[in-house]
């Protein structure tokens, strides 16, 4: 894995917090933009193009929570930037940002996400 | 009046829970807090205004006050990710506002130390806040397909008529 990112890999993201599992869930069944903003950088996990249940069960090793799904051509649609970023903890470790100089996501490249996540599962 | 009107909401909130209740509580000393003056202390009911808040029983605000005590709670890192617990100032905030706002929202915590309340219509059109301890608050409208951005007056009175104005009210 490297800094390319295929249109159609998958990027998944652990909705905390896990005690009030609902927190960020609209009254429409949506997820909340809120979701998507982190100042310290939106951390996702990289498909690679596994199957969701194993992603699911790798991640069951480090997160509890939601786990909710946006796909590389809707962070490009945006020009939000996935980066490969992988820690000790986990090699498929990535970020989202706003723009090549800026971590942060604007409130419409958040919201356009958030209503193009698709919910994976529950750990 | 006063004694009619006490009877009236304490029948309501009998229909809710505990913390329902102390929510309730919140919003009737919140208003007799406002309304309050040397002239009417004893006569809080007496005020039709008072009175309509107390009797006209939001259970959106109601909702909403008990999701700020759950945000209220969130330790430190509860996102995973680092994040800071909420300070006691801003969780004022915005219980403040809440407790002011004509239209209740949606809200929601975010990692960047603020609490974002949001309106949608079904039209698509959108309105978001973040709610935090600066005097002005970050905005972002969705009208008529049109994206507006900006900062707005920290003040109830400023977020209430940008509410009414989305609402075309």
């Amino acid at each position: 894995m490297d800094n390319n990112f295929p249109l159609e890999e998958k990027l998944y993201r652990a909705v905390f917090p896990p005690e009030i599992r609902e927190m960020f869930w609209k009254e429409n069944g949506k997820v909340s933009s809120a979701a998507f903003l982190d100042k310290k950088g939106l951390s996702v996990e990289r498909g690679n193009f596994r199957q969701d249940s194993d992603v699911l069960e790798k991640m069951k090793s480090f997160f509890i929570g939601k786990v909710i799904s946006v796909t590389v051509k809707n962070c490009f649609d945006i020009k939000a930037i996935p980066k490969y970023l992988p820690s000790e903890r986990s090699v498929f470790h990535s970020e989202i940002h706003g723009s090549e100089t800026v971590v942060i996501l604007s409130p419409s490249q958040r919201k356009v996400l958030a209503e193009n996540s698709e919910t994976v599962g529950d750990l | 009046m006063q004694s009619l009107a006490l009877q009236t909401f304490a029948k309501q909130v009998e229909l809710f829970s505990y913390v329902e209740q102390l929510s309730a509580m919140e919003i009737i000393l919140s208003a007799m807090k406002k309304h309050q003056t040397k002239e009417n202390t004893t006569d809080f009911f007496s005020n039709k205004a008072d009175y309509e808040v107390a009797s006209t029983y939001d259970k959106n605000k109601i909702k909403n006050l008990e999701k700020i005590e759950k945000i209220k709670i969130l330790p430190k890192n509860w996102n995973g990710n680092g994040a800071e617990n909420f300070s006691k100032n801003l969780i004022s905030i915005i219980r403040n506002l809440v407790l002011d706002l004509k239209i209740q929202p949606e809200l929601f915590p975010t990692a960047d130390d603020s609490i974002q309340i949001e309106y949608e219509k079904e039209n698509g059109d959108y309105l978001e806040i973040l709610v935090s301890e600066n005097n002005k608050f970050d905005f972002f409208q969705i009208k008529n397909k049109i994206e507006t951005t900006g900062k707005i007056d920290s003040s109830s009175e400023k977020i209430n008529e940008m509410i009414g104005e989305f609402y075309g009210q």
